[in-house]
């Protein structure tokens, strides 16, 4: 994250923008390159060595300071240093310590006569022993390890920065998802569970989407910025989307007002996080085709529906299914990495009444006792759930179907 | 349908509950993100009794804690202003805020709450120094094991001992395990982060303690509104010389270098001609941040900001400010000394120099007892520190202070002025304040005097 003096944006009337850069600008690219060879190679490198080897490259770049800085910044958070201190400096300072402490009982007037009295009992010289007493402060601590990245790489993580540097000053986000993929929205939605966010979620009125609008649980009683960390933490999920459009107030702390931040997928910023869980198999487009030619009376279509749960879940179907006499079905697939959603699923499904939720589950997730045993137990599962091999079939969907 | 209650993240979330109890906690709000009623977790102690008021039956799921006795092993004799402030605050329903000057017994006050109170408790504190010492002090007077969470220690017990931004982590998840909360240096509390430790915890019973409720910001207010109505207070007149040592506050101006003076001289004309040049004005609140900004600009401002670093640095810890220290440290041979300085750079400047123990927020915790433990049993006799020691670390046996360098705030010199005001028999504290003559600091340091604690002092 970058420090409040790092943050660039522009502010008309009553909108601010973050400053982004473009992430192929052959300059900041070189710059970029050059701070990257020295973060890479800095294994055993002090702390100070480092900070000065960068300040000698931030001086001679032919790009603004204040963005070099920003990218030293960065870089210096994905660099760990040895923050141990030798037990032979322990012992010297304790040494060093009693005695300087029974010759200030000792009528010592002049330093120089104070100097030779400690010269002479370590044995060693004064201006030695001055600049190793304290040689393990972090200035002098050395680096042990630095996670690489690309030049690019580096930029895009830049402009995300400076987005999170401005919503920092939030306490509300507004987010709106078009035509979302399951996927995508499970993990957007696990993501925001992990920031110890909540939403409140709306279907879009004249488009296929949602509008979420996230904050924290206190916000409900207090104005407060106390999740600005936790939303801007949260932002990097939300680059994974296809098409969406974010707003947030931001309230800096010179100014009376709040101002408007916009931004969309034409921000174009690559997201560091990982898209787990988010990856559909082939095969699942494939069963959609399969089950329109050999159910006519019913259709299938990726899911757009979102069924609250108990809490702050929400369960988001892979398909819908519908008929001509008007039934609605949807079906959440559990495939062997989603063990611990199915847990959650399976407990919430005895808790509360859903209908129409049909549930496939991968038979290599029965591995699991607590998901067998619960699958076993389950009368819900009996009516309105199948196990599949390795992809759900026609078959086994409509199995389940009246 | 029975009411329940939940502890989910900071709040309470209540599911049927009736509508008179909602009617009479306004901070009882619907939720539409989760469809359900939820009021923030410091709104515990309201709803229970209110149920209980209205013989309402619930089904009580946040509460993680039971009451329990916490016998006191040792012999305590509290004096007679400690009984007076346990009595007012138990009075008050258990809740409140205490002010007692530094050095009055503060932690013992809070020994015979925790007694009386009967619930688990979490004791929240500004640094891992003062979280150390709680410890032993608990320790020995209860007998058992104590929990400890910050500064790398992560172990709760019935009795635990956090710091702020610990707690702060933690109150999310564990906001419900403890009955009883007590904020030492209370004044912290209204921080912008920190009242989040309060708001977001159940516990029923609380207790603020502190020397100086003051805040810079006026927010007093949030600190009674988080621990209670201030329900106890006396100052540092009223105890001096029956529990607090009698103490002397002794400024002297100090003449720079004549090189040195040159370049303060230089580097202040740099930086202010910068600040006139550029039109800030650092009397207005974003004066600094501008400075920053406009500094960081081009070369022009680069030169700025570095002969400002210098002005300051010089003005704060010249060459014959040094030379001062060791001469009042050798007219201190029999006193224990602490030499303090506004940042670390200066602190280790000093230890380096002149070969003595420096105690900033990088010593880490293994060294930083040892320092404190030789220190207090005699064995060191010198200590240079930073800001590390502003509050409420105990070294009884200080008796002389040097005031290296300092900023304009009131609360640092009194909590600095408080940690020489141990009682310790036939003890008479001194506490120096060297000040370079002709310099901002100079005029700093006579804003400084209409505080009540330095009233008695004088210069030569």
């Amino acid at each position: 994250m970058l420090t409040k003096d790092l943050v660039r944006y522009k502010i008309y009337k009553h909108s601010i923008t973050p400053r982004c850069v473009s992430t192929s600008d052959p300059k900041l690219l070189n710059t970029a390159t050059q701070l990257l060879e020295l973060f890479t190679n800095s294994c055993g490198k002090t702390r100070g060595t480092l900070i000065k080897e960068s300040k000698s490259i931030i001086d001679h770049s032919n790009c603004q300071m204040v963005i070099v800085r920003g990218l030293e910044k960065l870089l210096m958070d994905r660099t760990i240093f040895n923050t141990e201190s030798p037990e032979s400096l322990i012992l010297l300072r304790q040494k060093m310590f009693l005695f300087s402490s029974k010759l200030h009982q000792e009528n010592i007037e002049d330093l120089s006569t104070y100097y030779q009295s400690i010269e002479k009992k370590f044995q060693q010289d004064i201006s030695q022993l001055q600049s190793q007493l304290y040689s393990d402060l972090p200035i002098n601590q050395p680096v042990i390890r630095f996670k690489a990245l690309s030049a690019e790489r580096l930029l895009h993580r830049y402009n995300c920065a400076q987005v999170q540097g401005l919503l920092i000053h939030c306490t509300q986000l507004i987010l709106k998802i078009f035509s979302p993929e399951t996927a995508s929205l499970r993990q957007l939605f696990k993501y925001l569970r992990f920031h110890q966010l909540l939403a409140e979620i709306t279907p879009l009125n004249r488009e296929n989407g949602f509008q979420i609008k996230i904050d924290g649980p206190l916000n409900l009683f207090l104005q407060t910025q106390k999740y600005g960390i936790n939303l801007a933490n949260f932002f990097p999920s939300i680059l994974h989307q296809k098409k969406w459009q974010l707003t947030a107030e931001i309230q800096l702390r010179n100014r009376k007002t709040p101002l408007k931040l916009l931004l969309d997928q034409d921000c174009n910023i690559l997201s560091h996080y990982n898209h787990f869980m988010a990856y559909i198999p082939d095969e699942i487009s494939m069963l959609q085709n399969n089950f329109n030619k050999k159910m006519s009376s019913w259709q299938i279509k990726p899911s757009e529906t979102l069924i609250s749960l108990p809490g702050d879940t929400c369960c988001f179907p892979d398909f819908t299914l519908t008929n001509q006499s008007g039934d609605i079905f949807h079906l959440e697939l559990f495939h062997t990495w989603h063990a611990t959603p199915l847990i959650h699923r399976l407990k919430q499904i005895r808790e509360i009444q859903i209908k129409e939720l049909l549930l496939g589950v991968s038979k290599k997730l029965l591995k699991h006792p607590d998901i067998k045993n619960e699958i076993e137990c389950s009368n819900y599962f009996k009516k309105f759930g199948f196990l599949f091999n390795d992809m759900p079939t026609v078959n086994n969907i409509k199995s389940v179907l009246p | 349908m029975e009411t329940k209650i939940y502890f989910d993240k900071s709040t309470l979330r209540i599911n049927n509950i009736p509508d008179t109890i909602k009617a009479s906690i306004p901070d009882i709000k619907w939720d539409n993100r989760t469809n359900e009623y939820r009021a923030p977790a410091c709104c515990y102690r309201d709803i229970i009794l209110t149920l209980r008021d209205h013989q309402v039956p619930y089904t009580d799921h946040a509460r993680q804690f039971h009451p329990c006795e916490f016998p006191i092993k040792t012999e305590i004799k509290p004096r007679p202003y400690q009984y007076d402030a346990l009595n007012a605050w138990k009075k008050n329903g258990s809740k409140g805020v205490i002010v007692l000057p530094t050095g009055s017994g503060k932690t013992i006050l809070a020994i015979l709450c925790i007694e009386q109170t009967k619930r688990p408790t979490l004791i929240h504190v500004p640094t891992i120094d003062l979280m150390h010492q709680w410890y032993a002090v608990l320790k020995n007077n209860f007998g058992i094991n104590i929990g400890l969470l910050g500064g790398g220690e992560n172990e709760i017990h019935p009795i635990t001992v956090a710091t702020y931004d610990s707690a702060l982590l933690h109150v999310t998840y564990k906001g419900n395990l403890f009955g009883f909360q007590i904020f030492d240096e209370c004044h912290h509390l209204p921080g912008a982060q920190f009242q989040y430790t309060a708001l977001g915890s159940i516990a029923p019973f609380r207790l603020g303690l502190t020397a100086t409720p003051e805040r810079g910001d006026g927010k007093e207010h949030i600190l009674y509104q988080l621990c209670g109505p201030l329900c106890f207070q006396t100052h540092i007149h009223e105890l001096e010389g029956t529990s607090l040592s009698p103490y002397d506050v002794i400024t002297i101006e100090i003449d720079m270098h004549d090189q040195e003076r040159e370049q303060y001289v230089a580097a202040r004309k740099c930086y202010i001609d910068f600040l006139k040049d550029e039109h800030i004005q650092m009397s207005q609140p974003n004066g600094w941040n501008q400075f920053l900004y406009k500094s960081s600009l081009n070369q022009k401002g680069r030169e700025a900001f570095k002969a400002y670093m210098l002005q300051k640095q010089l003005s704060q810890a010249s060459r014959a400010k040094e030379e001062k220290i060791w001469q009042l440290v050798r007219s201190h041979k029999k006193d224990r000394i602490i030499i303090f300085t506004q940042d670390n750079d200066m602190a280790y400047r000093i230890g380096k120099r002149f070969l003595w123990p420096v105690l900033t927020h990088h010593t880490k915790i293994k060294e930083r007892t040892y320092f404190l433990d030789n220190f207090r049993n005699g064995l060191f006799s010198i200590m240079v520190t930073s800001k590390v020691l502003n509050e409420g670390v105990d070294v009884p046996e200080a008796n002389v202070g040097i005031i290296v360098s300092g900023s304009g705030s009131i609360r640092e010199h009194v909590q600095r002025l408080g940690r020489l005001l141990r009682p310790v028999q036939g003890k008479n504290a001194i506490l120096y304040e060297l000040v370079s003559k002709d310099t901002s600091e100079y005029f700093i340091n006579k804003r400084r005097r209409n505080h009540s604690a330095y009233q008695r002092s004088c210069s030569i």
